[in-house]
């Protein structure tokens, strides 16, 4: 189309909507100009940025895995998949402490009996919490999600949302309402170190490489499996997939199940980055999540893992990056801000997220 | 036991029992039991704990009951009902029993943060008390053996016992005549609420100034619960009430004059029935009198219920009416509130001084509302449901962080908010003209603090409110919302324009919350970034929904529910949330048109109960997942 008829036929609306884009790319752009060009931070300083990002990113990824898969399946937000990281986290806790107790989380070196015992036993926990996840996933899809299926958008939605209140507060009252330390394992606070100033906490490789291994699996799951193929089937139509003699409620319950062992995973993992749980702690992590979730174009799982790590990214070096450079006080406080306007903005500009091409208007 | 028919019995009470089992399990653990305890329905016989429990259990006899018999009476099969209820009760009573006994033997407290020993001694029905408890700590598997013996045999055949009997009793209940049931369920169930509104009672001052009204009070209860007997004349009363209903009722209508009866076509000024209109009267002459007569705990409740219906009445609009799903409606009433408050405050510390008064800051702060809910407008036009709620949940969160953060501390106050704001205005303390009053009598004196200054604009806000809702719903923007709820496609093809449509929806939702804001603000003096969390939004959701969405009446109903009960019982204060998503979720699932549905849902659901699921974008669903699916490929 020619340029002169594009702009006859441009809504007004769509065109305040332009200039509000434009106006914050120009921002965005100009902060970090001035960031870079003032020299405020080192190569070494955005080498530490990127590698927090990509783990906090890992971890979101996992979590966005989870509406990616029940988005792709049923087209409904779960509301409560952060609750059912959180229902991991904190059910794992108490074998935690139990097994440091026992003195098998400590360890001085990687390298020894001891160190691979400690990443033995952080497979276990991890293993531990997706099963609890996986529970707590497919009753809340048995309970609550099953018998709504075709009823109107809004009905589902609204009962994730009080699923996710019930279980967040189901999770208080049983584990009571403190913030839980997790035990401090010392290994992991090792540093690898290459190079001046350029290093990397054995926390971090762990909780990356673990976050990886997951998603390979899940890929070579979903790909390679009878179980993946009837899923990607009843995602494609379910009613074409039923006719073809495949269980579309249990094809549904198994996602829910894929999805929460993920999410109780990342839960393990959020705990040992962060050493602490709470019966609050997947609310926040949880619409990053789904944030990651819609950058990488929901529905799609390679999308998923690639918004959470650029949402992980974003959210660590930007406001450093772009907030500073404006000149806006304590930018860090605004790393949230940051991830919900981004969110706000590709909802509306770019609705099918980066890798995305399966939403349509009706989303 | 080869009769087919008692072995379904047993297999229904088993399933209904393990259910209501693990519902008890639930309530228990979470520390409802405990926490209702220390409120006495009938002293010394009956606590809120015991109703929880105890109830779940009764519920699942009758559930199993009504399960085996289906729910038409033409078969009675007392036998078979009966055993499926004491199966039921017997199952949900092995769980409870699991668990005493599961405590004894391990420390399951270290986990569970409220499986105490005072749980263990209220689930043993004070068989197992603290002290014998906390005796109990076993060792080798000799001791074990012994422990389990004696609990087993010392204390847990009461509560199997007991949950027995209650689902032995539920299931008698549903083999009682639809009447005499209906009847039963009434008077327990005033009971049960009278009985838990006890403090209520206590706070309201006009119950204390009248010499009649605080005799029956003390006939009713004693320190802490009812009197055995009051609940018992009560219960008569009630239930005896609800047989003779029907009857009474007529013999009413036949009394009244013609106009009153419902059905009557007598019209008065403005074309509403006459019953209306006298029920109006009524009703704002009783408001009037409210907060004086009421006192101040209840005003103070009241103006909070009244704020949120008002919240309600515009999320109303933007979900109810034009199906648009706002999960940051809070950022409105946020931008209401620190409106006002920046332009009154008389902190000397605060960044901006202008120091107006609250009538001259609310203009301003509707100019603000309004044009906040066209800026969010705008940029979601072109989305729908899910994602139109996320990205209004965005938005919420990101004004919430705006306000806490540092770098708007000079205009927002940060994290310690705004203070110093003023009143309304001062009411002087005077006396009630009528029939020449003595200054403590029934009718009150004026003492007004805050809580009852503030109560008649947030009312008098309510009614404007209602008003402009109710003459927009039948308006022609009215019917353009409904058919953009319908089907968005649809409505444009029929002319419909969607940008103003939308943009009005948003704006006079905007509004409603900013009014409520500002009176928020007013009334508090003080505002925190805190309170406008996304427990806000998703509160005004809740009743909305519990009211039925779409509905006016409804807004009132759900607001009453959601916010000022819980405000009266504090025993909820720590399971509020809990049961709000319960409560979502059962009303979703058994009754997703709400308390008091709209007309025009009603009529839907009425004719085609099947199909019609609920309220919101029936239309714009597609008909259901198989078919959206295939439209999106």
């Amino acid at each position: 189309m020619p340029w002169s008829r594009r702009l006859r036929r441009l809504h007004p609306t769509d065109a305040i909507m332009g200039l509000v884009g434009l106006a914050v790319v120009s921002a965005v752009l100009y902060g970090s100009w001035v960031t870079l060009t003032s020299g405020k931070y080192g190569g070494a300083d955005w080498f530490s940025f990127a590698v927090d990002g990509l783990t906090q990113g890992s971890i979101y990824a996992l979590i966005a895995l989870g509406y990616t898969l029940v988005y792709g399946i049923l087209r409904m937000i779960n509301f409560a998949h952060g609750e059912i990281f959180t229902a991991g986290a904190m059910t794992t806790f108490y074998f935690a402490i139990w097994m440091d107790g026992k003195g098998w989380l400590s360890a001085e070196r990687l390298m020894s009996a001891a160190g691979l015992r400690v990443l033995g036993v952080i497979v276990l926990l991890i293993t531990i919490s997706a099963l609890v996840s996986t529970v707590v996933a497919v009753l809340l899809e048995r309970i609550a999600y099953r018998p709504l299926r075709g009823a109107p958008r809004l009905i589902p939605l609204i009962t994730a949302i009080g699923a996710s209140f019930f279980l967040q507060y189901t999770l208080r009252g049983l584990y009571g309402s403190g913030i839980r330390a997790y035990p401090d394992v010392k290994m992991l606070k090792q540093q690898i170190v290459f190079g001046a100033g350029y290093s990397i906490a054995l926390r971090q490789l762990v909780v990356m490489g673990a976050a990886l291994a997951l998603m390979l699996a899940l890929v070579a799951f979903v790909q390679g499996t009878r179980t993946g193929m009837a899923m990607r089937a009843v995602a494609e139509d379910k009613q074409a997939a039923a006719l073809m003699g495949i269980d579309v409620d249990r094809t549904i319950a198994m996602t829910f199940a894929v999805g929460g062992a993920m999410a109780g995973a990342a839960g393990v993992l959020y705990a040992l980055m962060f050493r602490q749980t709470q019966f609050f702690m997947g609310f926040i992590p949880g619409l990053k999540a789904f944030t990651a979730a819609v950058l990488g174009g929901i529905g799609n799982i390679p999308g998923a893992m690639l918004g959470g790590l650029f949402l992980g990214l974003a959210e660590s070096i930007g406001p450093f990056l772009f907030l500073d450079g404006l000149g806006i006080a304590s930018p860090n406080q605004l790393k949230d801000a940051i991830a919900f306007t981004m969110l706000v903005l590709v909802l509306i500009f770019r609705p099918t997220g980066i890798l995305g091409e399966r939403v349509t208007k009706r989303a | 036991m080869n009769d087919p028919r008692m072995r379904q019995a047993l297999r229904t009470g088993l399933r209904r029992g393990l259910i209501g089992g693990c519902i008890v399990l639930l309530v228990a653990l979470v520390g409802m039991v405990e926490s209702f305890t220390k409120r006495q329905l009938i002293t010394d016989w009956l606590d809120l704990g015991q109703v929880a429990w105890l109830g779940a259990v009764l519920l699942s006899g009758y559930g199993a009951a009504r399960d085996l018999l289906g729910r038409d009476e033409d078969r009675p099969a007392p036998v078979p009902a009966l055993v499926a209820g004491a199966a039921a009760g017997l199952a949900a009573g092995a769980v409870v029993v699991a668990l005493i006994v599961l405590g004894t033997q391990l420390d399951v407290g270290a986990v569970f943060d409220k499986a105490r020993p005072q749980l263990y001694e209220l689930l043993s029905l004070g068989g197992l008390d603290r002290e014998t408890f906390g005796e109990m700590a076993p060792a080798g598997v000799g001791e074990r053996l012994a422990l389990l013996a004696s609990v087993l045999l010392r204390y847990a055949w009461a509560p199997w016992l007991a949950c027995a009997a209650m689902g032995l009793l539920g299931a008698a209940v549903h083999l009682l005549p639809g009447k005499a049931r209906g009847a039963v369920g009434v008077g327990t169930l005033v009971v049960l609420i009278m009985g838990t509104i006890q403090d209520l009672l206590t706070k309201i001052d006009f119950i204390e100034r009248s010499t009649i009204l605080q005799g029956i009070y003390d006939a009713l209860y004693t320190r802490s619960g009812m009197t055995v007997l009051g609940a018992l004349l009560l219960w008569l009363l009630t239930s005896g009430l609800r047989l003779v209903w029907p009857d009474v009722r007529e013999r009413v209508a036949a009394v009244l004059p013609a106009p009153l009866v419902a059905g009557e076509r007598g019209r008065g000024p403005g074309g509403l029935p006459l019953r209306y209109l006298v029920g109006l009267a009524v009703l704002a002459l009783f408001l009037l009198w409210f907060p004086f007569g009421f006192g101040k705990v209840s005003a103070d409740v009241m103006d909070l219920v009244g704020i949120y219906i008002l919240m309600g009445l515009g999320l109303n609009i933007v979900v109810g009416f034009a199906g648009l799903l706002d999960l940051g409606y809070v950022a409105f009433f946020a931008i209401g509130a620190y409106t006002v408050g920046i332009l009154t405050s008389t902190d000397p510390d605060a960044g901006i001084q202008v120091g107006w008064t609250l009538w001259q800051a609310l203009p301003v702060a509707i100019l603000f509302t309004i044009l906040a809910g066209v800026i969010l407008g705008v940029p979601v036009l072109k989305t729908h449901g899910d994602y139109l709620a996320i990205i209004t949940l965005g938005f919420g969160e990101i004004i919430r962080i705006l306000a806490i953060s540092d770098a708007l501390k000079p205009v927002m106050g940060g994290a310690q908010g705004i203070t110093l704001i003023p009143k309304p205005f001062d009411l002087p303390e005077l006396t009630l003209p009528l029939a020449g009053a003595p200054s403590d009598a029934f009718w009150g004196r004026l003492d007004p603090g805050i809580q009852q200054e503030v109560f008649f604009p947030i009312l008098l806000a309510v009614i404007v409110a209602a008003y402009v809702s109710w003459r927009l719903r039948h308006s022609r923007f009215g019917r353009a919302w409904m058919a953009l709820r319908e089907d968005e496609n649809v409505a444009e093809a029929m002319g419909i324009n969607l940008v103003s449509t939308k943009l009005l929806a948003f704006a006079t939702g905007a509004v409603f919350a900013g009014v409520g804001g500002a009176l928020f603000a007013s009334k508090l003096g003080s505002i925190y970034p805190s309170s406008f969390g996304l427990l806000v939004s998703i509160n005004v959701l809740v009743l909305i929904i519990v009211g039925g969405m779409g509905s006016i009446p409804g807004v009132f109903v759900g607001a009453l529910a959601i916010v000022g009960l819980p405000e009266l019982l504090r025993e909820f204060e720590d399971f509020r949330l809990l049961l709000y998503g319960a409560v979502l979720v059962v009303m979703m699932l058994n009754r997703p048109e709400g308390l008091w549905p709209a007309a025009i849902v009603r009529r839907e659901l009425g004719r085609d109960k099947a199909a019609a699921v609920g309220p919101g974008d029936s239309g714009s669903a597609g008909a259901g997942q198989s078919a959206s699916a295939g439209g999106e490929a």
